[in-house]
């Protein structure tokens, strides 16, 4: 599946048309490069996302050499003809990596250089060489969270945002929607999760002079995705594989469902219906992430086997089944068109919004513009795109709260302020501190999903955990410690975004680094068999 | 004390059982209590502390033709509600019955009872959206609407007014009325009950308190769907 049009420097594949990304990586410290060196080998993956027409650094290279003292100034050519005037609010990527477009913009404004990008890491550097944090502030992930973890150096600064100090000093207030590093890393590893499914036919619903035996699609399909957003590349697979144009023609899209496979997640729900049981068809037809629905099959089967909790780890394709033509009419089925998944996603967004902070004006107060373009960022699995509009309704964490967990050691200069103006206990009035209640739910396999009021600090002050949580909900799995017997052995395990989470996790902290795109930290819950 | 805006859980599954019990000896002759009586609680099979509410109402599909003569008779007859027709004059009168199956649920997020059914056809056929809008029992309001096949929503409010989700104990797929305004007109309609209350020095013990807790949101319920079909 193709991502992000992001050029990386290793294990790219495809081409980087951007001369400009291609020299600016492959100069490493330096600044300025001739766009001859492009020429040369190197290909990157995707497609450059810069919208710079390539030369632009060496039009620059060559002013700044004549002159040192001038600062970069002149206008940048964009590729679509429109000026910078035009479209400063625009999102223009820089060239090369980093896909922050405050980072050009502050680049620009401030003085500094685009600095040499090795890997996802931007680093810049100042004309004048005051070190130092640039104002405004960066939105990019990668100068965030990366740059600062994995390469900082003594003689080069680090992408900053305005949240982060660097070790001179400099201080900034904090912008609402900034995110310290370890925030961002973990929505970033969440956001990149995928999970493997086999993706069958059904047999019966093959249209006429088909390559049969070869209608069996394997993807490995984003955790935070959603089934119905996957049928335009299976389709273009069956297309061109499988199907026989002539026969296809007929097909709708809007028809095609996903059942999944294994039969002992067929549901037979006896309600008061005078006629008998309802066939209930399986999870995945539902308007689950996929992550979710890789996860509640993986407890679902931890049910039924004897597998050691090592065999968690091991990963089994999902096997889904594709049909192509509406369910008979017996079965009741929510609509499965991703405009009906659209919706559902949106309303989950809005009552974890809700569930939050007692309304859902943070995100009816975003644009109609910005509520598509969270659904767009999905569609297009674009990160960057996805959080743009996400920061303004997630609430982030504040790194120097007493017991988060552990901070890369190198973002040491991470601090919202220094801690003689941060006494401990003051929250963060938009952070993940303050919320009602941290949007949670569990999910039993084959079970009921349970939902309840989650606060982020308990009773008695301390943060509420997810192993306070577990015990009070499923007590039987996960037993409260008591004086009698302080380390009891939980009879279970839950799994968030496919890891095995850590009793400790605060709540606090999964509802701002490890929720679904919904906004929801979905925790299935697992029997653990054997030792 | 009557709860305001919201219920716990317990709250919630103390007055729904008061309240099923006071109208379950209730015969049902006015079209009031005709809402309120029939339902029983339901227990998830396996896991404690999601109970419900649910019953189940059978209508005639033929009521669809018959929008303008309300049927004032209970609706639990089969065949008798398209009295205004002279049925000779129909090809055929189809009785077939509808099965409609209610819940009033616990809604999570929101802290209130939430209205969750399903419609199914006699041979056991899920009804599409435009059919069981046809039926009486959803009620239109006069605010322009936004239909698509699962759901319909109203201008200017953040959810849909009836959409599809699944149910929250038994998981099953259901429609349901968002229970995202309930809050504000419980919060309004229960201070006007505890005022009036407070006039008359009237006293009420925690269970009756709780019913009329229930029958007022029965009655914001009435203002979108028709419960005594």
């Amino acid at each position: 599946m193709v991502h992000s049009s992001y050029c990386y420097v290793h294990g790219a594949e495809g081409v980087c048309q951007n001369q400009v990304g291609v020299t600016t990586l492959r100069a490493e410290g330096s600044v300025n490069s001739s766009a001859a060196d492009a020429s040369s080998g190197d290909a990157r993956a995707g497609r450059c996302a810069s919208v710079w027409l390539p030369g632009f650094l060496e039009m620059e290279a060559a002013k700044t050499a004549a002159d040192p003292e001038r600062p970069p100034l002149g206008r940048l050519a964009r590729k679509d003809g429109r000026t910078e005037d035009e479209t400063s609010a625009q999102n223009c990527r820089t060239a090369g990596v980093c896909g922050s477009r405050r980072f050009l913009e502050v680049t620009k404004r401030h003085g500094w250089m685009l600095g040499s990008s090795e890997g996802r890491e931007t680093v810049c550097l100042r004309l004048d060489g005051d070190p130092g944090v640039r104002s405004g502030g960066c939105k990019s992930p990668y100068g965030l969270g990366l740059a600062s973890k994995e390469r900082a150096r003594r003689d080069q600064w680090s992408c900053s945002s305005s949240v982060a100090m660097s070790t001179y000093g400099a201080r900034h207030s904090p912008s609402t929607f900034s995110s310290p590093a370890s925030t961002t890393l973990f929505r970033r590893l969440t956001w990149e999760g995928t999970v493997p499914l086999e993706i069958r036919v059904d047999s019966k619903e093959l249209p006429a002079n088909s390559n049969r035996g070869l209608e069996c699609y394997f993807i490995q399909a984003p955790r935070v995705s959603y089934l119905p957003l996957l049928v335009p590349e299976i389709k273009r697979f069956l297309m061109d594989v499988v199907f026989d144009e002539e026969a296809a023609r007929g097909l709708k899209e809007e028809d095609w469902w996903f059942e999944s496979e294994d039969g002992h997640l067929l549901k037979w729900c006896r309600t008061h219906v005078l006629h008998g049981a309802i066939s209930v068809l399986t999870p995945a037809c539902r308007h689950w992430p996929i992550g979710l629905i890789y996860d509640n099959h993986t407890t679902s089967v931890s049910t039924r086997q004897t597998a050691s909790t090592s065999a968690l780890l091991q990963s089994a394709p999902l096997r889904l089944v594709l049909h192509l033509a509406s369910p008979p009419t017996e079965k009741l089925l929510l609509a499965p068109t991703p405009e009906a998944c659209k919706q559902a996603f949106m309303g989950q967004l809005k009552e974890a919004d809700f569930l939050r902070w007692g309304s859902t004006k943070r995100m009816t107060g975003l644009r109609k513009a910005e509520q598509d373009g969270i659904w767009e960022g999905i569609k297009e699995h674009n990160f960057d795109d996805y959080w743009r509009v996400a920061n303004k309704v997630t609430p982030t964490t504040v790194p120097t709260r007493p017991n988060s967990p552990p901070v890369p050691p190198s973002s040491a200069s991470l601090h919202t302020r220094p801690p003689s103006a941060d006494p401990q206990g003051v929250p963060d009035r938009e952070g993940a501190y303050s919320v009602r209640s941290v949007p949670v739910r569990l999910y039993l396999p084959d079970g009921p999903v349970l939902q309840d009021l989650a606060p982020p600090i308990l009773e008695d002050g301390s943060p509420n955990t997810l192993s306070d949580l577990l015990s009070q909900h499923l007590p039987l799995l996960f037993p409260t410690p008591l004086p009698s017997a302080p380390t009891p052995r939980n009879l279970g395990y839950a799994l968030i975004q496919g890891v095995l989470a850590p009793p400790e996790a605060e709540l606090a902290w999964l509802g701002a680094c490890m929720t679904g795109a919904d906004g929801w930290v979905n925790v299935c819950i697992g029997l653990l068999r054997d030792r | 004390m009557l709860p305001s805006s919201s219920l716990t859980r317990s709250q919630f599954e103390q007055a729904c059982k008061a309240f099923i019990s006071k109208y379950h000896d209730q015969v049902s002759t006015d079209l009031l209590s005709k809402k309120l009586t029939g339902w029983m609680w339901v227990e998830h099979p396996t896991f404690p502390g999601l109970g419900f509410m649910s019953r189940t109402r059978f209508v005639s599909r033929d009521e669809q033709h018959s929008a303008v003569s309300e049927y004032a008779d209970d609706g639990e007859d089969y065949g008798s509600l398209s009295m205004d027709h002279d049925d000779a004059a129909l090809p055929h009168s189809t009785h077939e019955a509808l099965v409609i199956t209610q819940s009033v649920v616990f809604s999570a997020t929101f802290r209130v009872p939430a209205f969750y059914f399903a419609v199914h056809d006699a041979k056991g056929s899920p009804l599409p959206l435009d059919e069981i809008l046809q039926t009486p029992m959803i009620i239109r309001g006069a605010l322009p609407e936004t239909n698509t096949p699962f759901s319909v929503s109203i201008a200017d409010s953040p959810f849909p007014l009836l959409s599809q989700g699944e149910h929250p104990t038994l998981g099953t797929p259901s429609w349901f009325i968002h229970p995202c305004e309930t809050p504000s007109a419980m919060a309004e309609l229960s201070a006007e009950l505890k005022a009036s209350a407070m006039a008359e020095d009237a006293v009420w013990s925690e269970d009756e308190c709780l019913i009329r807790w229930m029958e007022i949101w029965f009655m914001v319920l009435g203002n979108v769907v028709r419960l005594d079909a």
